[in-house]
């Protein structure tokens, strides 16, 4: 064991951090759930990869720089210290990249991997289905196979980001004859087809950040099969597990927003003791953050020496999106009077983050699997317990 | 960077495994209460013969000089058993604290433990009490003068007090005679904070040995108790009760082994890894003895049932060496003050 940064890890930090020092935008951009804000982000993309910086962990010929976990999350709090722009492709470089990586063939890679570092190709997740949400294997949208191509007809739901993106990876059946978690194929859908519609859904704070896809005898090359046909369940479940594990929410992003927390506190200290539950609700974000922090350097470290993922990275997942809800709430009852002003009076423009924030902070434990699957799946394959 | 144990350290954490899990069997611990207070000698002269008592000891000692890292695993396993005799605090309270010192004396005294001519035990710096003053020949305490000094058992003033937990002997203590100086007050304020440290890290490592211990108990019982037609632990309600368990647990680890990797390399935030550390797995395993006992219905709150003695250990261990207002207030301390490194790059800097 040991706990310190080497000298190269160090020339990395230093490297990125001059990097960014340089690059990130001085003004914030706007939301890439908004159509100038996801250009803006998508040029942002474009900035990473010129300075080599869009996929640190991924080989050099895929356009990254073949770094290791831990200095994928050197990299992240590096993003988070200097509050670079958030990634508007993490479904791709999070999700979509490290499946390709491991089911994809070699011609895939090369077609895929580079435009989504380059941020040319963005992804949008296409798992739901309005009947198949938390039951994801109840999937119904069909791929027929007709020659060189699948013939795609039926709807996915909470597609994030499909609004502007410019593909789609989902499962989908590919033998209609098949049930449940058989006969489903893992298929990548470009989104400006013919017979593909997109429905805007607004969220929360009323942009579009999600969408439903309606596919009708959408036609798509044979080519864009990830896996092979009737394995989708397989390679998405491996999906599921960079997104449970990881790669989705690094530490850096929840010890930036506990430090903020802090922040908050110091200079709001008078008001904020008048509730004596908040002194240990900011001591509790600070500690979980650590927490989170040390448990992902060692997930990290076992990998680096030769470990696998288990289903213990469904713990990340529980935790950091309670953790996330509990520190904007905490802020919010810092703010006290006026927590939920936006604008109009001196202050508030603080206020206008920590209320996005924790508007998307209940979103946390409803994507990427609600946390009631997450403890199912803890309780069943980490302890065993009987389904 | 590499967070992980080497795998000499995995293998003789799980070789202690085998033999306490063996030796330290719920039956054993029941008969020790049954003894009306009398040690188990037995078990301490095997783990003696074995060299885990004197495994932190330095090897020009006689020991085999283990470290905090090499040990945390270890003082885990003895969670996991509850036991009661005071393997880990000697390993990890009072050898580091002797090691700490200079002179004959505390070397002296070193060498008796390797030989198994006696056991040391220490004054508790809260509330003054002594584990196992019984049984041992001295206990290091800090006097009124705040010199930390050894005062022989000899002739001292032991009065037995009872705890919840059957498994803990625990003593008033008041010597007759004044100890012998072990080190002058001048540096009291360090090796009260090393005193405090080494015990909370010792209760924190073995609280997560109790977690799990209460988790497999529970996760057992619940496969094979049947209602409705179904095993229990088949229930959404039950399987997420323990699931939060498993969640807390995972999460409180990597802050115990950081705090032992802090203590050895005395790195400056240690006091605080340590807090950090004690809370997290002090909460861990608050959570696995009620959630544990939930699961269990009834069948856990009888005396027959084995439950209630890991219950019962966790709670002794969560009150002793700082409790957790303790430990929050000096963290609170830190992270309110001004210098105080918070944020994405701070946790190893």
């Amino acid at each position: 064991m040991d706990l310190s940064f080497s000298k190269a890890e160090l020339e990395f930090r230093k490297e990125i951090r001059s990097w960014l020092r340089e690059n990130v935008p001085e003004e914030q951009l706007e939301s890439f759930d908004t159509q100038v804000g996801f250009q803006q982000h998508r040029d942002w993309e474009k900035t990473l990869h010129a300075g080599n910086w869009g996929m640190v962990t991924w080989p050099k010929e895929y356009g990254g720089r073949g770094c290791s976990l831990i200095e994928w999350l050197i990299f992240e709090e590096e993003y988070y210290r200097a509050k670079a722009p958030l990634r508007v492709n993490q479904n791709g470089l999070f999700l979509l990249g490290p499946t390709l990586m491991e089911f994809g063939s070699k011609e895939q890679k090369e077609r895929f991997l580079p435009k989504m570092a380059l941020g040319e190709e963005i992804w949008a997740q296409g798992w739901s289905e309005p009947n198949a949400g938390s039951d994801m294997a109840a999937i119904r949208t069909k791929a027929i196979r007709k020659g060189e191509k699948y013939v795609v007809t039926g709807q996915k739901i909470w597609s994030t980001r499909a609004v502007w993106a410019d593909w789609i990876f989902g499962m989908f059946r590919t033998d209609p004859q098949s049930e449940r978690h058989h006969g489903l194929s893992f298929i990548l859908v470009p989104l400006h087809s013919k017979g593909v519609t997109i429905r805007p859904i607004a969220q929360l704070n009323g942009l579009t950040g999600f969408a439903e896809v309606f596919f009708d005898e959408v036609e798509v090359p044979a080519d864009c099969l990830l896996g092979e046909e009737g394995d989708g369940w397989k390679v998405a479940m491996a999906t599921a597990g960079f997104e449970r594990g990881l790669m989705l929410r690094s530490p850096a992003r929840f010890q930036e927003t506990a430090r903020r927390l802090v922040d908050l506190y110091k200079k709001n200290k008078q008001q904020a003791d008048n509730d004596p539950s908040i002194r240990e609700a900011v001591l509790r974000a600070y500690l979980d953050a650590e927490s989170y922090c040390l448990l992902t350097y060692q997930t990290a470290s076992r990998l680096v020496n030769g470990g696998h993922i288990g289903p213990e990275s469904s713990t990340n997942k529980v935790f950091w999106s309670e953790l996330d809800q509990s520190m904007h709430s905490t802020a919010l009852s810092i703010i006290g009077a006026r927590a939920d002003l936006m604008s109009g009076i001196t202050g508030t423009e603080l206020t206008a983050d920590w209320l996005e924030g924790w508007l998307f902070a209940q979103s946390g434990p409803i994507y990427a699997g609600t946390n009631e699957v997450q403890r199912n799946i803890i309780s069943e394959r980490m302890l065993g317990m009987p389904r | 960077m590499d967070f992980t144990f080497t795998e000499e350290q995995l293998l003789l954490r799980d070789s202690t495994r085998n033999l306490l899990t063996t030796e330290v069997t719920p039956s054993r611990l029941r008969k020790q209460w049954e003894s009306h207070g009398i040690a188990d000698a037995d078990l301490w002269n095997k783990m003696l013969d074995l060299g885990i008592i004197s495994s932190t000891i330095p090897e020009e000692l006689g020991g085999s000089g283990l470290n905090s890292v090499d040990f945390v695993l270890l003082a885990e396993e003895c969670g996991y058993v509850a036991l009661a005799e005071p393997v880990v605090y000697t390993a990890l309270v009072v050898v580091p604290l002797l090691c700490e010192l200079e002179g004959d004396f505390p070397r002296e005294l070193l060498s008796g433990l390797v030989k198994g001519d006696y056991r040391i035990s220490v004054a508790c710096p809260f509330t003054g009490l002594v584990e196992d003053a019984d049984t041992s020949a001295f206990v290091l305490k800090f006097n009124s003068n705040k010199d930390l000094v050894a005062c022989s058992v000899t002739g001292a003033e032991l009065s037995p007090i009872r705890s919840i937990d059957p498994g803990r002997r625990v003593f008033g203590f008041k010597e007759c005679e004044p100890g012998k100086v072990l080190m002058e007050n001048e540096r009291f304020e360090c090796l009260h904070e090393l005193l405090i440290n080494l015990m909370a890290f010792a209760n924190a490592a073995q609280s997560l040995g109790l977690s799990q211990r209460m988790l497999d108990l529970a996760v057992s019982y619940t496969k094979d108790r049947y209602q409705f037609r179904k095993p229990i632990g088949s229930f959404q309600a039950v399987k997420h009760l323990l699931a939060n368990v498993a969640i807390k647990l995972e999460f409180a680890k990597p802050s115990v082994y950081r705090a032992a990797h802090s203590l050895l390399q005395y790195a400056p935030k240690r006091s605080l890894h340590v807090s950090h550390a004690k809370i997290a797995a002090c909460e861990a395993a608050s959570l696995a003895a009620k959630n544990s006992l939930q699961a269990h219905g009834a069948m856990g709150y009888t005396w027959e049932y084995d439950l209630h003695i890991f219950i019962k250990r966790s709670l002794v261990l969560s009150s002793t060496g700082g409790d957790l207002g303790f430990h929050k207030a000096r963290l609170l301390d830190s992270l309110f003050s001004n210098d105080f490194q918070l944020g994405p790059t701070a946790t190893f800097s």
